[in-house]
Parts: C-alpha cells; sequence; structure tokens
C-alpha cells in the first residue's frame, strides 16, 4: 500500500508540464520529445482516426504531425498550448489529406471491422491498440456495428464540421481551446458543432435513444 | 406561452444547451420553454442522444509499434530542431515589443504611400512641366481655340436632333454597341476633329 502511494507520488511529482518539457525540446532533448510523444499520441491518433476513418491514414498522420512537431519545435511560441498546436497540425494534415483524396477508401481498414490479424500487411491490424471493449460477445458485435455506423456518419460531414465535433465530443476540448485550434471565432465553433450534432442525428436517428 | 419566435431563437443554441455551455438564467429559460415545447423538447433528446453516441465511441489507439516507427522515420532527418528563422525572429520580436508596434505601423504606411505619392503627384509636375517647355503657346492657343468651336458645333447637333428620339441625348445605347459590330457610332473625340 505504502510502496503504491509512493511511487504514484513520484509518478505525479515526475510529471512536468508541457511548456517545461517543449523548453527542453527546444534545446534537443530527446527524452522530453518522448514524453510528449508519449503523452498525445493516443489523442492525436484518435483524433485523426475520427478525421480519416482509416487506421493506416490515422497512423501515417499521427507520425507526420510528431515529425513537424520536432522539426518545428525551436519556432514553438507558448501563446497557444502544446495541445493546441498539435491538434492544429492535425487537422491541417487531415485536410490536406482530404484534398489529396487520400482518405475515404471505406472502411475497409477500419478499428471497428473485426481484428484479423494477417490481412496481407504483416498482421498490422492484429497489433492495434483498442481498449474498452466489453467481453461479453453480443455487446462486443453490438458495439463494433454501432461504432462503425457512428463513423461512417462522421465522415459524411464535411471536415470542418466534422473536425469541430470530434474536437469536442470525441477529445472533450472547450470551445474555447477549439476556436484557438481552428483559428476561427466562438460563435463559428458553436454553430459547427451545432449542425454537426443535427446532421448526425439525422444519419444516427436509428441508433438514437431518446 | 410558446411562441414560434422562442423556439427559433431557442433551437439554434439547444447544443449549447446540452453542453451545459449556457449561463444561469438562460438556461432556466430554455428549460422553461423545454417543459412547453414539444418540438424543441424533442429536438433537444435527439441532439442530447446524439452526443452522447459520440462520446461513448472507443477511444483508437495507434499501434504498438508507433514509437519505433517514428524514431525510424526521425533517423533519416537532422535530429537537432531548427533553429528560428529571421521570419519567426521578427514575428517574436512583434508579439515581445507591443509598444513598438503603432511606431512600426506607422513607418510601413509611410513606406508604403510615400512612392506612390511620388508617382502620382511627381509624375504629374513632370508632364505639365514637359508640355510647358515643348509646346510654342501662340499656336497652341489658336488650334485649342478652333477645336473648341468645331465642338460645340457637332454637340449643338447632336442636342437638337434628337438621334434616338428618347429625349435623352445619349448616343450610345446597348443597341447602337451591338449592331456597330460592339464599336460605338459615335466618333471618338479624336475624329470630331474631321467634321
Amino acid at each position: 500500500m505504502y510502496l503504491q502511494r509512493s511511487l504514484i507520488l513520484s509518478r505525479g511529482m515526475g510529471q512536468q508540464s508541457d511548456s517545461a518539457l517543449v523548453a527542453r525540446c527546444q534545446k534537443a532533448d530527446i527524452t522530453a520529445f518522448n514524453e510528449i510523444v508519449s503523452r498525445y499520441k493516443g489523442k492525436i491518433y484518435n483524433y485523426l482516426y475520427r478525421m480519416t476513418g482509416n487506421a493506416e491514414d490515422a497512423e501515417d498522420l499521427t507520425q507526420e504531425v510528431f515529425v513537424r512537431m520536432y522539426t518545428n519545435i525551436g519556432s514553438f511560441r507558448a501563446e497557444a498550448s502544446l495541445s493546441t498546436w498539435l491538434f492544429r497540425i492535425a487537422g491541417n494534415l487531415s485536410v490536406d489529406a482530404f484534398r489529396r483524396g487520400k482518405k475515404e477508401r471505406g472502411l475497409s481498414h477500419s478499428l471497428d471491422a473485426p481484428v484479423a490479424g494477417g490481412d496481407g500487411e504483416e498482421g498490422q491490424s492484429a497489433t492495434r491498440d483498442v481498449p474498452d471493449w466489453s467481453q461479453e460477445p453480443e455487446t462486443l458485435l453490438g458495439r463494433k456495428e454501432l461504432g462503425a455506423h457512428i463513423q461512417a456518419a462522421l465522415q459524411k460531414l464535411p471536415p470542418k464540421l466534422r473536425s469541430a465535433v470530434v474536437l469536442h465530443d470525441v477529445e472533450g476540448l472547450a470551445y474555447e481551446e477549439i476556436a484557438q485550434t481552428e483559428r476561427i471565432p466562438l460563435g463559428t465553433v458553436k454553430s459547427r458543432i451545432f449542425n454537426a450534432r443535427v446532421a448526425l442525428r439525422e444519419h444516427l436517428r436509428p441508433y438514437l435513444e431518446v | 406561452m410558446t411562441s414560434m419566435l422562442d423556439c427559433k431563437k431557442i433551437q439554434p443554441r439547444l447544443s449549447e444547451y446540452v453542453d451545459g455551455a449556457l449561463d444561469g438564467d438562460t438556461a432556466w429559460n430554455f428549460k422553461l420553454h423545454l417543459s412547453s415545447c414539444g418540438v424543441c423538447s424533442r429536438i433537444e433528446s435527439e441532439l442530447r442522444a446524439t452526443t452522447n453516441l459520440l462520446r461513448s465511441l472507443p477511444e483508437a489507439g495507434p499501434s504498438l509499434d508507433f514509437e519505433a516507427k517514428l524514431a525510424q522515420r526521425l533517423a533519416d532527418q537532422v535530429l537537432q530542431p531548427r533553429s528560428p528563422s529571421l521570419l519567426d525572429r521578427m514575428r517574436d520580436w512583434w508579439y515581445d515589443a507591443p509598444y513598438a508596434r503603432p511606431a512600426v505601423t506607422s513607418g510601413l504606411a509611410v513606406a508604403a504611400i510615400l512612392p506612390a505619392a511620388f508617382i502620382v503627384f511627381g509624375g504629374r509636375t513632370a508632364v505639365t512641366a514637359t508640355k510647358a517647355s515643348t509646346a510654342p503657346p501662340a499656336i497652341t492657343t489658336a488650334s485649342a481655340t478652333s477645336g473648341d468651336s468645331t465642338m460645340e458645333q457637332v454637340w449643338a447637333e447632336h442636342a437638337s436632333s434628337d438621334p434616338l428620339g428618347d429625349g435623352s441625348g445619349l448616343l450610345l445605347t446597348p443597341t447602337s454597341l451591338q449592331t456597330d459590330g460592339g464599336t460605338s457610332s459615335v466618333p471618338a473625340p479624336d475624329s470630331l476633329q474631321s467634321f
């Protein structure tokens, strides 16, 4: 018990702020860079996965986010938070990918599709880290199906609306943080989230439990 | 009690209401309206259910060898963060020195206006000076007078003849432009000299 508490305490004390990590990273401290990657890879990947609807693209783009972060860390200023900056890079990359037509390849690589090891790509899909599934097979199937429908509905939204609603409802960013990330007025954030939800409501009507 | 105006005002902000982002009084008014309006109440419930669906999505994670792949990618690059460029430094200075911004802005504005002012006013003065130095004054006056009288005659004929019959005195109409193959039927000022 005492050991467990001391471990938690030491972990808490060892947790550096983002700005401290950025300062160290700006001095080419690779350990700080690794810490930032470890802290944000899940959030950025999740956002990009919901934006692209494709696990492979999300992985590539998440890698690109951190490459760009590293190469541009010298010009990062503390006016925006690290989180805001990373989501902004991720958003721009996803829009670029959308424009290039790289995305919209359906849900064949979706995380919500059945996880089968070895679909030709070195069993990559088998190593996906997909937490929080229930152990009951029926619930698992139901959730997967529902997840796939929600993802399909998200893909039908214009990228701007999708980004706003994903940042808010999936990533849990506040309106103000989204305004900073997207560099748009607060009112625009609110209207985008509203419009996105109205559109999603139509696509997901059979699954709404009102 | 429930009016259409209320619904129009309330519906676009139902999303904020669902998020609990409205202030206390506004949220209370929304609650009152929703308790008496079936349409808005249904929309609010559906928006809330949609939001709950999105929030129930499982968090997807990258592959287990994400860091290894990233390290591989970075190994091909220079592992030193880029030093700030001149533009970055200028931007830093701009943010760090708000007191200097008005002076810099004014200076830039003057620097932008001065060449334009020189071109407009300086150029005009130079042309006038050139004309004054090259044209013989007596002949210029005579030809100008003769030109003016010709112009007056033409315009007098034009005013009296009323070629369009509409009393407007206008010669140029879309019709006349079209029938002349896109060119005006009115003689150009230069050709008036030959009348």
